[in-house]
């Protein structure tokens, strides 16, 4: 079952809708958004609830909605782009407002001399890193595929697994500073786990409607190949970051139980922006039940040949939400 | 509403004549005047009007509903019957009506009449008021889960009735019991000692009332020929400290004789003020002790497992302590972590089974209201 109906989504730019309709439909939006249920959710994570709402209850929504006290004289067919359209731009609204003074000046870029060895002018990797995540989320799939990543960037609870980590000095450590050789501070790796989560669902721009159906467009999941043509492009649309940080984005989109050579960030990444991806922020942990982090990553360490995780990593995660109580 | 404020009331009204019961126990062993104990009389028997009366109406609504038996069995009915009607009859009804009939010549007439038995099963049924805390159980909201509201209601009400009416029906039949009890030695010395004052000649009548009121400290008065012989307190301590179930007044040929009853209602007040202490005890261990045991042994792990087959972004994991993996319920929460979960996970990966979180019902609030 897909999603929501793809192709009324995918045309939505092409419609011609007045702005008026838009404006109604984003009135109502607004209220659907003020829901106590998505309470906790980041914008990408409330366009998919509507979204699935609108695909769940098609049937009900349609009848009410093209009555004569909303929308009159439309189709569902018709309204459907209408709405999804304004919904995309209230979620703009709401997910830029936060995303673009993070890249512009929240975001640490200090890892960047370490990798480079020279002076990397970080106002232009700035601009360019916007650039890109603004094209890719101008697509559906490229809003879905960055719903997990971007989430996990938003609320931020990942990195402090990076402090457990260091803390530890176990196996997510030894793969980061020694196989990955990354030796620097965790301040750094956090900067290049943030990179790597931003730049993860930049596939999405190489993919052609051809080349596969939309649930493998959205799954998350890419081949080894694809994925070294991906970096390539990449790396000349954003020269200035260094191919070990796009490499390490785009590896994240792979399983690892295929491809063992893929970087400890981008093992993380991978993992964090699945576990995110549905993560609430709030949310009351009901009497009898376990944690959320530990929960998330008990069920997937039951998963992690479905989902391509490293399980190594998944148990020493596992091990931190279960003794920091997560 | 108006319902919620009259459940309210009556919590209320229960918790009061609690207390009551315990000032007026306290009252007792601590020789309070008499006044103030009247008072706390005449309260109890409003209390106990009251709540006759509360019982009579739950009733009949639930007559004029087709729910009296529903009522009465299921609803807790019977508690409301025991803890309120025989009361009235035997406690605080009669209590009141001796005293608006003058008090003495009821209560003082003399055991001839049985009352001071009466006036002692009052004392023993007023340990029926307890049984009203369970009304109040009822209504305690201990845990989100009805399954743990009913069994502990259930073993609540059913621990706490079998120790209050086994101490009502046991101190009711041990009462009649020959043997050597506190209260069988008190009737023993005042039966000797009327009958020794009954049968003395005048001449020694003076010096052996003398003698006995030396060891036989409930004696309080003794008249002769409508002369006083003997009394241990002044008339303004009579007046303020004794009421008119206080004392009983026993009369052989031309000797009458006044004695102090407080000792054995002294008795009787520490009995219900154990039995009360042992009810409120029994209460709390059940509330604070087994209520959460109850929570996560049984409807914790039960509500997480059922919210985690409704809702499909519900993701929790059962938590199972250890020493109880090899309970029932939690080899079900094992078996819902290790294999239901995974799947549920891997379905809405795929996209199956994935709906919003947002109920349908608010959407369509949405456009009712325009």
């Amino acid at each position: 079952m897909p999603l929501f109906p793809l192709v009324q989504i995918k045309n939505y730019e092409n419609t011609l809708s007045m702005p008026s309709e838009v404006d109604k439909a984003k009135v109502f939006l607004g209220r659907l958004l003020s829901n106590p249920m998505l309470q906790g959710y980041t914008p990408l994570q409330r366009e998919e609830q509507i979204l699935q709402l609108f695909t769940t209850h098609a049937s009900q929504l349609a009848p009410l909605l093209t009555s004569n006290e909303f929308f009159p004289g439309k189709s569902w067919t018709t309204l459907l782009p209408i709405l999804i359209q304004a919904l995309f731009e209230l979620t703009d609204q709401d997910l830029w407002t936060v995303l673009e003074p993070f890249l512009q000046s929240g975001l640490s870029l200090s890892f960047l001399p370490f990798l480079t060895k020279q002076a990397v002018p970080e106002k232009q990797v700035r601009a360019q890193l916007t650039a890109l995540l603004k094209e890719i989320l101008q697509s559906p799939e490229g809003r879905r595929v960055s719903t997990g990543p971007l989430t996990a960037v938003q609320q931020g609870g990942c990195f402090r697994y990076i402090d457990a980590i260091f803390e530890r000095r176990s196996y997510i450590h030894f793969e980061i500073t020694k196989v990955q050789r990354l030796r620097m501070s965790k301040e750094e790796i956090k900067g290049i786990l943030t990179v790597t989560l931003l730049l993860k669902s930049a596939y999405v721009l190489y993919v052609s409607d051809g080349m596969h159906t939309y649930t493998d467009r959205i799954a998350g999941v890419i081949q080894g190949s694809f994925a070294e043509k991906v970096i390539r492009s990449l790396h000349k649309r954003i020269s200035l970051l260094p191919l070990s940080i796009l490499e390490s984005a785009i590896h994240a989109n792979m399983s690892f139980g295929e491809n063992r050579f893929i970087e400890a960030t981008a093992r993380l990444a991978s993992i964090f922006a699945s576990r995110y991806r549905t993560f609430r922020a709030g949310l009351p942990v009901d009497r009898g039940a376990d944690t959320p982090d530990k929960s998330w990553f008990s069920v997937a360490r039951k998963n992690y040949k479905f989902y391509g995780f490293d399980i190594k990593m998944l148990d020493e995660l596992y091990m931190i939400a279960a003794e920091m109580g997560w | 509403m108006k319902r919620s404020f009259w459940e309210h009331v009556v919590v209320g009204a229960i918790i009061l004549v609690l207390i009551q019961t315990v000032v007026d126990d306290m009252a007792t062993l601590a020789d309070w005047p008499w006044n103030v104990r009247r008072v706390l009389l005449y309260l109890g028997f409003l209390f106990d009007l009251f709540f006759s009366v509360e019982f009579l109406v739950r009733l009949y609504l639930a007559y004029v509903d087709g729910q009296a038996k529903e009522y009465f069995f299921r609803g807790y009915g019977w508690i409301d019957l025991l803890a309120s009607i025989p009361l009235l009859l035997f406690n605080s009804g009669p209590v009141v009506y001796g005293l608006l009939g003058g008090g003495v010549p009821v209560f003082g007439m003399g055991r001839s009449l049985n009352l001071l038995k009466t006036v002692k099963v009052v004392r023993v049924a007023r340990i029926l008021r307890v049984l009203r805390m369970l009304k109040v159980v009822r209504r305690l909201k201990q845990t989100d889960s009805v399954m743990a509201q009913r069994h502990i209601g259930k073993i609540v009400t059913s621990v706490l009735a079998t120790c209050i009416l086994v101490f009502s029906i046991g101190t009711f039949l041990l009462q009649s019991r020959s043997g050597k009890s506190f209260e069988q030695m008190y009737w023993e010395a005042v039966e000797s000692a009327s009958d020794t004052l009954g049968k003395v000649s005048s001449a020694e009548l003076n010096a052996t009332v003398q003698t006995i009121a030396r060891v036989l400290p409930p004696l309080l008065k003794v008249k002769a020929e409508g002369k006083d012989l003997f009394f241990r307190h002044d008339s303004f301590y009579l007046a303020t400290r004794f009421g008119p179930y206080d004392y009983f007044y026993e009369r052989r040929g031309s000797v009458e004789l006044f004695f102090d009853y407080r000792p054995i209602t002294r008795l009787q007040a520490e009995e219900s003020l154990l039995i009360l202490t042992m009810v409120l005890g029994i209460l709390l261990i059940l509330l604070f002790y087994y209520a959460p045991h109850f929570a996560v042994t049984v409807s914790d792990p039960l509500f997480v497992m059922l919210k985690g087959f409704k809702e499909p972004s519900y993701n929790l994991e059962v938590k199972i302590p250890p020493h109880l993996k090899e309970d029932e319920v939690f080899r079900l929460a094992a078996q819902y972590n290790e294999e239901y979960l995974p799947i549920k996970q891997r379905n809405l990966s795929m996209g199956e089974g994935k709906t919003s979180d947002i109920q349908w019902e608010a959407v369509s609030e949405l456009f009712k209201k325009g």
